[in-house]
């Protein structure tokens, strides 16, 4: 602009303003204000990759001390082909097929129903959800979720779920991995595109997994709050695999 | 502005943030929002966009601290690319919608002195910034470098956000006077 930026009491209470939008917004969930992309991800490491498509379980290591996270009765599925730290992997089951896949996915309202009903025990167990913001200017439908025994506690889920458009999905993807140490943690395959990453926390570990396809896409942002086969279940949920 | 006062360091409130602590966000934004937004708004069009960017910019930090690595002082110079970038995302989905209007808008290249320009309004917080800090502006904000290009052709090496409490400050000196010739 060619206006002189504001200053004094016009600044503060601009950035009054917008301090409290982000800290509203600080969720997984990418937002957007008139239409516009506000999409924002975190990055770092690609550990896995499945060569065909299908199945995507993202587990992250169990921790020594209890979490807030269900019991697992699932067990571990194999290790990946791809490079994968021992320590945390995340297992990519591939499927090997030429099937065409649904791209039309169908995002549910309630944060049960981003799984199957049958699967929603073992993964979150009893653990609280709730629906996290809602953004009326979303181009497309959303759900995102927070799984949270506590307030007091660090162990969190977030899961989103969106439909949005092609460009914003484009956009998601290809600013995963523009962190300098991770290069292209995003893998094309056929049933869609993974992004993952996984960090380690003073308060246990990170990980974030981007899944995407046609003009919808699923975010698991989870610290210190393991879980087994949830994108795959949400996946299966949403589009129907 | 010294990224060193109050509480935290910028490496603190990058690792508290990446720990889900939403006061260490309301720290950076205390810290570097009015910075952002004088930027910005050389950047942007309109206020509405002005507001649009430095929250995504924001918001990009905060999902990213847990991955983030700062090869210098301050977050600062992170931000401002960041914010420039989330610009550039604006100013590129306008056009869009006008391109009709104004194609020759999308492949007009980045002018170095238009870059500069843009800098106007946050000259001063840049020239205080410590040296490091502010080559990796003038790389990544003048000379159209991304922040991962600025800090290998400063001779940085970005270790994991974690590991970078007993790093060599002579060694980045010494970059630094290498670079600069």
């Amino acid at each position: 602009m060619n206006t002189e930026p504001p200053e004094g009491d016009e600044l503060q209470r601009m950035l009054v303003s917008m301090k409290r939008t982000v800290l509203e917004r600080a969720t997984p969930r990418p937002r957007r204000r008139r239409g516009r992309s506000g999409i924002v991800i975190g990055v770092v490491a690609l550990l896995a990759v499945g060569t065909a498509t299908g199945a995507v379980a993202l587990t992250l290591s169990q921790q020594d001390r209890p979490v807030a996270a269900p019991v697992h009765t699932q067990e571990p599925e194999p290790a990946p082909s791809a490079t994968t730290p021992s320590s945390a992997p995340i297992t990519a089951t591939p499927t090997p097929t030429a099937r065409p896949w649904n791209t039309v996915a169908r995002i549910p309202t309630t944060c049960r129903g981003l799984v199957p009903a049958s699967e929603y025990g073992r993964l979150f167990g009893g653990v609280p959800s709730k629906v996290m913001d809602t953004d009326p200017q979303q181009e497309g439908p959303a759900v995102s979720c927070e799984w949270r025994e506590s307030e007091s506690t660090d162990s969190v889920i977030y899961v989103t779920a969106a439909t949005t458009t092609a460009q914003e999905v484009r956009h998601l993807v290809d600013t995963f991995g523009d962190e300098p140490q991770i290069g292209n943690a995003c893998t094309e395959r056929p049933d869609g595109t993974l992004c993952q990453f996984r960090v380690p926390l003073d308060v246990g570990e990170k990980g974030y997994t981007l899944f995407a396809r046609g003009t919808s896409y699923v975010i698991i942002d989870q610290i210190d709050f393991p879980t087994n086969g949830l994108l795959d279940a949400v996946v299966g949920e949403i589009w129907g695999d | 502005m010294d990224a060193t006062t109050g509480d935290r360091t910028d490496e603190e409130i990058v690792r508290a943030m990446a720990a889900g602590d939403k006061t260490a966000l309301a720290a950076a934004f205390d810290r570097y929002a009015a910075t952002l937004t004088r930027y910005a708004w050389a950047l942007a069009s309109d206020r509405q966009d002005v507001e649009e960017i430095v929250q995504d910019a924001f918001l990009t930090l905060w999902q990213r601290a847990a991955t983030l690595q700062l090869p210098a002082d301050t977050m600062l110079p992170w931000l401002l690319v960041v914010c420039r970038n989330h610009a550039f995302n604006t100013g590129r989905k306008q056009a869009r919608r006008r391109a009709d209007e104004l194609p020759e808008h999308l492949a007009a290249p980045e002018d170095h002195d238009e870059a500069r320009e843009r800098l106007r309004w946050v000259r001063d917080e840049i020239a205080a910034l410590p040296e490091l800090d502010r080559r990796i502006c003038e790389l990544c904000l003048l000379e159209g470098h991304s922040y991962a290009e600025a800090a290998a052709m400063l001779g940085l090496s970005v270790a994991a956000v974690t590991q970078r409490v007993s790093r060599n400050r002579r060694r980045l000196k010494k970059a630094v006077m290498h670079d600069e010739h």
